[in-house]
């Protein structure tokens, strides 16, 4: 028996009970439409989860403290242990670290001609440690072991140059480049020559030059840009980064010249930058984000305060992962009933047709052809369905993401925070439904099945109907 | 003339909870080719038991069916189902037609079950129809023919595989004289022109003249065999049908 044969076998049978075909295919369907719809909430909540942790920047880097992790017998670890470079090395052997750099930071004014930039954030970083950490230049290079007066500038850091007198300009540049408009450049940072100071009178000028002529001279050095880095999170983009032993020098300059400042006038400077064991930070960059949390429990153990940027999004995870389950059992109740109700509708359809049986039987048809028949019948039933499910939750997915259902909207986005979608149906998503539902058929209407290929011809053909 | 079938010493006993009720005991027959036979015998005398067990249907409590040299009760379900498609036609007392389907639809079901392709199938199930004089119904279901036009289309389905041996259980057993004598006529016209056996069971003496052997069954038994020697009423020679 030709397979076309057994299909339009089937399709006729089917035909021939179209109210009860109907209304076994609206069971799949309505169970198809409901494990569709309940998945795509969860996938929705996933994809906004994603979406949230997009904006995080990177989040396979875990950022280190130097101070004792908050823990329950907080007396015994009170002593944080100093943030150095052995432990920086130390850190760099955790399994499951690509690299591992200190990061201190410090707050530079920078000048180019005649446009000035205030005040700006100055990374120290591991020149080598660069690329592994996930920086990349869009143009010029990243830092290079050797680079004493060389810096790297984040890629919007040139954006904040202006005019000593013409702020509202530079307010209006930021705005259009928060737009998405595209900003005139006032300092071309990799070709124009570029000079840079600790000292506020670099920029602001000594208003009480005359009366301390033995004031120290302005120190500030020429510095040379040597790339640009890709976009990447909003800090990163408005900071400049120069080799991490040329920053500590500055702060250790700094701290001097803040000193002997403090000294002339009388007054002690509780600056920033105090001389203190170790650094203040050290980035970690993980393999993945998988291995960020372990990484982060062994830093810890260590004596120091790490911190990852999905930490608190475990626990929000966990609490929808648990709501998706949920919303898939409801889909598959759903969908369980649909599977007893194609395989009530073969059972009665056998009774019905046991002659039809035993008499296709007698006739000629060999067991698998029965068999076939029935299966197909059973599939034909679930695929329908299924596609049908499928198109009416595409329908219902477009409901929910179009008209604002404000119990829902409210509901959902709580979980997700920004406001997204709240149903994702996805084309893998429709495929597995309709592929399940055809195998919900065939088993539902394997039993069945079996049950008209076993049936005696001749008892068949002797049932009256 | 050559045995196409042979019975040595077929039985069958019921089991009724702790009884045993025999239907046939001890059955030694044999059918030659191209000729009709008749299973003549009151109801209860084991007759349509043996033709179920000639033809596969139900399976002997002892004994050997030997249908051209292949033992029928050692067959598969499986095998007897190739065996039925290949080699049997039926013809049933309540004609048998699938409800959903068309006359042509149902003279062509043992075809499809064979995987003859489409066009010669059409083809043949025409011709076929055609034969039994039912030209203008190929579309019809059967509840939209009478019980004589049903009929026809069994007999159609029944001869369309070109079967060895046809099964005919009570095949007037619902209709009237007049088409009786008609469908009588037909069956065993198209069975002598092809030379294919024929077997009939029936109660009816009147059927039993069409038959080349009439072998009377009471009690489980072959009570004689008895040998007309009279050929049925010849009907005009018909074009040949599987050209």
């Amino acid at each position: 028996m030709s397979n076309l044969d057994v299909f339009s076998m089937c399709v006729r049978s089917l035909l021939k009970r179209k109210l009860r075909t109907f209304l076994t295919i609206l069971g799949v369907i309505i169970g198809t439409a409901s494990i569709v719809t309940m998945i795509s909430l969860g996938l929705a909540i996933n994809e906004r989860f994603a979406q949230e942790i997009d904006n995080m920047g990177d989040v396979t880097i875990v950022t280190v403290y130097n101070f004792s992790p908050p823990s329950e017998n907080s007396a015994a670890s009170v002593r944080a242990a100093s943030l150095d470079d052995n432990a920086v090395t130390k850190i760099s052997k955790i399994p499951g670290v690509r690299a591992a750099t200190a990061l201190i930071n410090l707050n530079l004014m920078f000048k180019s001609g005649q446009y000035i930039m205030p005040y700006c954030t100055v990374y120290g970083i591991s020149p080598g440690a660069m690329e592994a950490m996930g920086y990349a230049a869009a143009e010029g290079r990243l830092l290079e072991p050797g680079d004493k007066e060389n810096v790297v500038f984040g890629a919007k850091a040139e954006l904040q140059f202006y005019k000593n007198n013409d702020y509202t300009y530079y307010s209006e540049r930021l705005e259009q480049d928060r737009m998405g408009e595209s900003v005139e450049t006032l300092v071309d940072v990799l070709y124009d020559r570029i000079t840079m100071s600790y000292d506020y009178r670099f920029i602001y000028g000594n208003q009480s030059e005359e009366e301390n002529p033995e004031s120290t001279p302005v120190k500030a050095f020429n510095i040379k840009s040597v790339g640009i880095l890709e976009e990447r999170d909003y800090q990163t983009d408005q900071s400049v980064f120069m080799d991490i032993t040329a920053a500590r020098k500055l702060m250790e300059d700094q701290r001097k010249a803040e000193q002997s400042q403090s000294q002339q006038y009388g007054y002690f400077s509780g600056s920033q930058n105090a001389q203190r064991q170790g650094y203040d930070t050290v980035k970690v960059k993980c393999v993945d984000l998988n291995m960020v949390r372990s990484v982060s429990d062994e830093i810890n153990k260590m004596g120091f305060y790490a911190e990852f940027p999905t930490s608190n999004l475990d626990s929000l995870q966990s609490m929808t992962t648990g709501m998706q389950a949920m919303l898939g059992a409801i889909g598959a109740v759903s969908m369980l009933v649909a599977a007893i109700g194609i395989a009530n509708t073969m059972v009665m359809s056998i009774y019905e047709r046991t002659r039809e049986i035993g008499v296709m039987k007698v006739i000629g048809a060999a067991l698998s052809d029965i068999r076939k028949l029935f299966l197909l019948e059973a599939a034909l039933i679930g695929i329908t369905g299924g596609c049908t499910g499928v198109l009416l939750s595409l329908g219902i997915s477009y409901l929910l993401n179009n008209a604002k259902l404000g119990i829902f909207d409210a509901f959902f986005s709580g979980l997700g925070g920004e406001t997204g979608v709240i149903s994702l149906v996805t084309p893998s998503l429709c495929g597995i439904a309709i592929l399940f539902s055809a195998v919900i058929g065939l088993f539902s209407g394997y039993f069945p099945a079996r049950r008209a290929m076993r049936l005696s011809a001749l008892t068949a053909i002797k049932t009256d109907s | 003339m050559e045995n196409i079938i042979e019975l040595r010493g077929v039985k069958k006993i019921y089991r009724m909870g702790p009884e045993r009720i025999p239907a046939l005991s001890d059955i030694n027959l044999c059918f030659e080719k191209g000729q009709i036979y008749c299973l003549l015998g009151t109801s209860g005398s084991g007759k349509s038991t043996l033709l179920n067990i000639i033809a596969g249907l139900e399976k002997p409590s002892a004994g050997e069916i030997i249908f051209n040299g292949s033992h029928i009760e050692q067959m598969s379900e499986k095998q007897l189902a190739l065996f039925r498609q290949k080699y049997v036609g039926f013809v049933f007392q309540s004609y048998n037609l699938l409800p959903t389907l068309t006359a042509l639809e149902n003279v062509t079901l043992p075809l499809i079950f064979c995987g003859a392709p489409k066009k010669i199938r059409q083809r043949r199930a025409r011709a076929m129809l055609k034969a039994v004089g039912l030209e203008t119904r190929y579309n019809h279901k059967p509840s939209e023919m009478s019980g004589g036009q049903q009929q026809r289309v069994s007999i159609a389905r029944a001869f369309i595989n070109n079967p060895q041996v046809i099964f005919a259980d009570e095949p007037t057993g619902n209709l009237d004289t007049k088409t009786t004598f008609d469908m009588m006529d037909l069956i065993t016209g198209i069975a002598h022109e092809r030379k294919q056996t024929l077997i009939i069971v029936t109660h009816d003496i009147e059927i039993a003249h069409y038959a080349d052997t009439v072998i009377h069954i009471r009690d489980g038994l072959v009570e004689s065999v008895e040998s007309a020697r009279e050929p049925g009423p010849s009907v005009e020679k018909e074009s040949d049908l599987f050209e």
